[in-house]
């Protein structure tokens, strides 16, 4: 049984239709803010059941593929993530929307994801067994460091003022305590109120921050501009395609960090974006460097081929060791049992033929999404062409809705009205947001894991240094921040 | 506060709907109701997500009900505070039949813990028992720990086991802290954030033992990287026969998790005992039962006398236990 | 000492919230024995906001548009409203409304373009999201 003969499993006109079908399915839940690619896959989960194995589990895998690619479009087009994944995505690809450049940018996002999901995949067929043994060695004081190594990344991405950055943070670290402590069940902050128990769900914050103030600002600008129903983007370039071949480097360097992530347990799509934008903008040269957050094609292209990489990486545990490495793993794990496939080191023994054909079928996945993304774009940046006043309110009563889709709660939607406001005002006064989207998604998880380490080391502290992976992230971790302080510093000496 | 007053305005109109439209009781037209039941679609309600262990036992038992009754049985997830969401949500459902809670052992849990404000007693009617999943005391392949008497040694003579759990509160937690009491030793719980990073955990060698379901750990187990030194049940589990049991070894505990089809507590009697009915053909039926195992869960029917038994006596031990554990 | 500016305002409201934060953290019970409790982590952010927030009030606002825009705020109550009224009345119908409204607000005038949008774009956003998404949403008293 091999990979060719995977492929030969494929021919039937059924599984293709279903592997377009999830996988454009996935690019609207993708695009949609609130709809992340795990509730996608959840959402379809039961639609699965009544199907043989390979159409369900492709269903769901074009979904998967396609709604964190999808992620992108609205993130680059209208700077509202559709999911936490393309955050970073927005920085430099809204940038490029304002610069005209949409469509060269859309361009990069889709053939960024391409790759991550095609080397990633690749990994994942060839190289399983041994990347299982990344998994486990990845304990609390490595999930740690790999959650310190991503805070680190805040003062890169602060922007114009590094306090501002850093106080944007760390207030997203303490609105990430509120709820019950994940070590004790403890309470905190939530003033005797049942919603809060659950904390913040970072999903509806993030669609305030970016989505909603963006609206807000988008009305401002819109009040102060009077006219005809106005376009959002001036002008619409053609495709700079001469771009691509400089980017090679960093999509291919973007998609391994990506699939590596993906392989560590509980580190996701928005954790390996926003890594690989940092690697990205860390070794690019001086005048390339200045250039990040201001449209900087690199950024796009590392952020997408870092969040699609996962994609492949994140399979890997769970096919050899029985052990979902992030949340869209997880419910495929559900996919699995339910079609009385066991993920699990026998897998290959027990349904090696449907896994070459699933390997297949995920390589097929990645190439029907990326033709799909290409044709897309005519269709996607006539976004753009929608006169601004609609636009305005589309953003905002799809935000309400999606908010509402991620818990069927009222709460969450309350939540995007107040960060929508708070969002405005950071704008106006300096603060960005995505160091608040940051710290809320890997606040937890250092949290969790620095009290974790600490209770299996009985309370020394020497754990993080006598491990290798865990000292040597740490140490990466506070290299990365003060990198940028110091040649500040320096720089304002200068001066 | 916002919310309560949005929801009084919403209750006052349709309470006023409801009394023009319909003034009997349904306590006096029990009878009436059970014969004209069900009525129309009914619907399961799951206080976790889509794709988990209970969603499944909840779609398995939904699609064959289906069956049985001639009426579409939906599923609906609603997630939150450890599964105090959903089965409040099922707590306050209209008490008519059509409305079952999957409940499961969380339901006596969280009220002791302080995180809930449920009462199995007063909520709830139960109309049977659908699984039961035992906790497994599991070590490396290649662990010291040979048998489960090895382990207890180890524990006596002052080592400091590190036992992973699925959360501190959660009833794997419960399981192992109750061991821990029951052979007078000191282990050091490390809570992870759910089963799968706990056996990750142990499967890499960080940590000595975890106390989660058999079915987290069977592949493992079936693959020689894992092995079950005991179960926490009265009976070996079907899926590990060469386990034995604690009370094997003169320990008597059985802790674990179970799952269970429930109505709100104001529903009719003869609604219910129509819906027992219907539910105990349903759940003893073999495709039931071949589902549950495909998904590698512990299959266990009970009738509502049996369910409402297992019920009081867990909720003894809990309310023992819990306090005990000083968990805030 | 300059002139009282933007930085300062924010600053002392991140040092109020810095501290609310550490007294309130300060009653959190830790019986995790000898790993940090409950408290640490939000004591030692709240601290450093405290730091980061005295650092800010040195420093001097870049030249932005300040001035708070009449109709911004407008448009945030109106939003405000609008999810307010969601879950009471139910999604199609409030989105109805709202959809009308603030096209009225944001100043289009043409009937021919707010009839149909306000009437297209609940539908079609409720059809998508129930039916071909299966994700619910509210309905309220009126649809």
């Amino acid at each position: 049984m091999n990979l060719w003969e995977g492929f030969l499993g494929l021919a039937d006109p059924m599984i293709l239709i279903l592997l377009v079908t999830g996988v454009l399915l996935g690019v609207i839940i993708g695009s949609l803010p609130g709809l992340t690619a795990t509730m996608g896959v959840a959402l379809f989960l039961p639609v699965t059941f009544g199907m043989e194995a390979i159409p369900g589990l492709l269903l769901l895998i074009g979904i998967y593929f396609g709604s964190i690619y999808g992620g992108s479009i609205a993130a680059i087009l209208l700077n509202t993530p559709g999911t936490p994944a393309a955050a970073a995505t927005a920085m430099d690809g809204y940038a490029m929307t304002k610069q005209g450049e949409a469509r060269t940018a859309l361009n990069i996002a889709v053939i960024a994801s391409g790759f991550g999901s095609i080397i990633s995949v690749l990994m994942l067929i060839f190289l399983s067994p041994q990347l299982a043994n990344i998994a486990l060695n990845f304990s609390a004081p490595e999930m740690f460091g790999l959650a310190l190594f991503g805070l680190s990344i805040i003062s890169s991405i602060a922007g114009a003022s590094l306090v501002k950055g850093l106080i944007a943070g760390v207030v997203g670290l303490l609105i990430a305590t509120i709820g019950m402590d994940p070590m004790t069940s403890y309470p905190r902050y939530t003033f005797d109120q049942p919603v809060l128990l659950e904390g913040f769900n970072f999903i509806p914050i993030m669609i305030g921050l970016f989505a909603v103030s963006e609206a807000f600002i988008m009305a401002e600008d819109y009040f102060k501009d009077k006219g005809g129903p106005m376009k959002v983007a001036a002008k619409l370039l053609k495709t700079n395609w001469r771009l691509m071949p400089k980017l090679f480097p960093t999509m291919t360097k973007s998609s391994f960090l990506g699939s590596i992530i993906g392989i560590i347990p509980g580190a996701g799509a928005d954790v390996a974006a926003f890594v690989s934008y940092n690697e990205a903008q860390r070794f690019a040269k001086k005048e390339d460097k200045a250039l990040f957050g201001k449209g900087n094609p690199k950024g796009i292209a590392a952020a997408e081929a870092g969040n699609q990489g996962v994609t492949g990486g994140a399979m890997v545990p769970l096919l050899t060791l029985g052990i979902p490495g992030d949340a869209v793993a997880a419910v495929m794990l559900g996919a699995f049992v339910v079609q009385g496939i066991q993920p699990g080191p026998q897998i290959f023994q027990t349904s090696g033929e449907l896994m070459y054909t699933l390997f297949a079928g995920m390589l097929v996945a990645a190439i029907v999404m990326v033709i799909i993304g290409l044709l897309g774009i005519r269709l996607f940046t006539k976004v753009l062409l929608v006169p601004k006043t609609l636009m305005i309110t589309i953003i905002l009563v799809l935000s309400t809705i999606g908010a509402f889709a991620i818990n069927n709660n009222m709460f969450d939607v309350y939540v995007i009205l107040g960060a929508g406001i708070i969002g405005y005002f950071m704008k106006k006064h300096g603060f960005p947001a995505s160091p608040i989207v940051l710290a809320l998604i890997l606040g937890p998880m250092a949290e969790s894991e620095f009290r974790r380490a600490l209770t299996m080391s009985e309370g020394s502290l020497m754990i993080f240094a006598t491990r290798p992976i865990a000292a040597t992230l740490i140490a990466l971790a506070i290299l990365s921040l003060f990198t940028p302080l110091l040649v500040k510093f320096f720089k304002d000496r200068k001066n | 506060m916002k919310k309560y007053l949005l929801s009084m305005g919403m209750i006052v109109p349709l309470m006023a709907l409801a009394a023009c439209g319909d003034d009997s009781s349904t306590e006096a037209n029990g009878e009436e109701a059970a014969e004209n039941f069900p009525e129309n679609s009914l619907e399961v309600i799951v206080p976790y997500a889509e794709g988990g262990g209970t969603d499944l036992v909840a779609r398995a038992f939904a699609e064959n009900l289906q069956e049985e009754l001639g009426e579409s049985v939906s599923v609906s997830n609603r997630e939150g505070g450890g599964g105090a969401v959903g089965m409040q949500a099922g707590a306050n459902s209209s008490a008519d039949g059509h409305s079952m809670t999957l409940v499961t052992v969380e339901l006596l849990t969280l009220p002791h813990s302080g995180l809930a404000e449920l009462s199995y007693e007063e909520d709830f009617k139960p109309v049977a028992l659908l699984n039961e999943d035992s906790a497994a005391i599991t070590v490396h392949a290649d662990s010291d720990y040979e048998t489960i008497e090895d382990f207890i040694d180890a524990a006596d003579s002052g080592e400091n086991l590190q036992i992973g759990n699925s959360g501190t509160g959660a009833i794997w937690h419960l399981a192992a802290s109750a061991l821990e009491q029951e052979i007078d030793g000191s282990f050091n719980h490390v809570p992870f954030d759910g089963a799968a990073p706990a056996v990750n955990n142990l499967l890499g060698g960080h940590i000595d033992a975890v106390s989660v379901s058999p079915a987290e750990v069977i592949n493992q187990v079936e693959n020689g990287d894992l092995r079950v030194l005991a179960v926490m049940a009265d009976e070996r589990v079907d899926a590990l026969p060469d386990v034995p049991t604690l009370s094997e070894t003169g320990i008597d505990l059985s802790i674990g998790t179970w799952r269970g089809i429930t109505v709100p507590a104001d529903t009719p009697d003869e609604v219910v005992d129509v819906l027992a009915d219907a539910a105990a053909t349903t759940a003893q039926s073999d495709d039931f039962i071949e589902r549950i195992e495909t998904l590698q869960l512990g299959y266990r029917y009970e009738d509502p006398a049996g369910f409402t038994e297992l019920m009081n006596d867990q909720d003894a031990l809990f309310g023992e236990l819990i306090p005990s554990l000083d968990l805030n | 000492m300059k002139r009282l500016h933007a930085n300062h305002i924010i600053s002392l409201l991140l040092m109020v919230f810095a501290a609310a934060a550490f007294i309130m953290a300060q009653s959190f019970n830790s019986s995790s024995g000898v790993a940090p409790g409950p408290a640490f982590f939000p004591q030692v952010l709240s601290g450093l906001l405290f730091v980061l927030a005295i650092i800010l009030a040195f420093q001097t606002p870049t030249d932005t548009d300040k001035k708070l825009n009449l109709n911004v705020v407008f448009i945030m109550i109106a939003f405000g409203v609008y999810v307010f009224l969601v879950e009471p009345i139910g999604f199609v119908v409030s989105t109805v409304i709202f959809t009308a409204g603030y096209l009225l607000i944001l100043g289009e005038r043409r009937w021919y373009f707010i009839v149909p949008a306000a009437i297209l774009l609940p539908l079609i956003v409720s059809y998508s999201f129930e039916h071909l998404l299966h994700v619910p949403i509210p309905h309220g008293l009126l649809y």
